[in-house]
């Protein structure tokens, strides 16, 4: 009884997967971490299919009204990483869920205007406005272990 | 056992030995930026005479209306202490403090001071700062 439960803390301490569907896998990449983490947290590439990193990375210029641009050789690194990590490419955890809802002609920028983001934070106004929130991006001022992919604190 | 807690305090002294050197450095490279933004004010013009922490005050608390709506001033994300931490007003996210006596390893990164005076400027101001500008900055912030 006490071995299996070990088992199951390790597994789940291994595998968070397993511990909920709240789970994408977390950005590993140094560059991405520091470059896409700067301004904002660096959203995990999951939660977007790769053409719409791809189309992420060609409009740094305009970065939802923000001059983002980087020198060629990061924008490069990080576009790689960021589609080789996609959502329709990796397929797991909430990735799966996040890509049902993308239609194939579409290639949203938005991880926030996704249907099952949408779903899961029907919240009164008040609460997007709280001072530490400003605005629906702003995951870790809520999941505080946004920056692990883990959402399932809510 | 007396010999583990020689090594470690060995390794202890060590690290409080490197700590001077570590700031030194950081020192010396935020000089070198700071030179550089110098160079390139003496050829702008003439009337360059060296940089001031009061004018990089007034930059810093002033408040503009050519930028983002939602950043006036560099206090709208820095707060009016630049050794507190702030808060991105456009993301919501965390700011460590811009004052180099809360982090030391600020301005010491050239690309990095580039690239935030280039997002920064043009989001308060409305257009890129001048090498005076960053350089009066730059000196503020070293100096608190």
């Amino acid at each position: 009884m006490r071995l299996a439960f070990l088992l199951a803390v390790a597994l789940l301490t291994a595998f968070p997967a397993l511990a909920g569907d709240d789970w994408v896998p977390p950005v590993t990449d140094k560059l991405v971490m520091k470059e896409c983490g700067s301004c904002h947290m660096a959203f995990q590439p999951a939660f977007l299919p790769a053409r719409s990193w791809q189309k992420m990375m060609d409009g740094l210029s305009d970065h939802f009204g923000e001059d983002a641009r980087l020198p060629a050789d990061q924008t490069k690194a990080i576009r790689d990483y960021l589609s080789a990590n996609a959502g329709d490419v990796v397929t797991r955890g909430r990735a799966r869920k996040y890509m049902q809802w993308v239609s194939p002609g579409d290639t949203p920028l938005r991880i926030t205007e996704n249907p099952d983001f949408e779903r899961k934070h029907r919240f009164a106004d008040k609460v997007w406005k709280a001072p530490k929130v400003v605005t629906k991006s702003n995951c870790p001022a809520c999941h505080l272990g946004a920056d692990k992919g883990m959402y399932d604190d809510d | 056992m007396l010999g583990r807690m020689l090594i470690q305090g060995l390794i202890a002294t060590a690290a409080l030995a490197a700590l001077p050197f570590a700031a030194m450095a950081a020192n010396a490279q935020r000089d070198g930026i700071i030179a550089d933004y110098a160079a390139q004010a003496r050829k702008a013009g003439p009337a360059f005479t060296g940089f001031s922490a009061q004018r990089g005050e007034t930059l810093f608390r002033a408040r503009w209306t050519g930028g983002d709506a939602r950043t006036p001033s560099c206090t709208s994300c820095h707060t009016d202490n630049p050794k507190t931490s702030g808060q991105n007003a456009k993301t919501g996210r965390s700011i460590d403090p811009i004052a180099v006596s809360a982090d030391p390893s600020r301005f010491t990164d050239a690309a990095q001071v580039e690239k935030h005076f280039a997002r920064d400027c043009k989001s308060v101001i409305g257009r890129d700062c001048t090498a005076t500008e960053k350089g009066d900055y730059a000196t503020f912030m070293a100096g608190q």
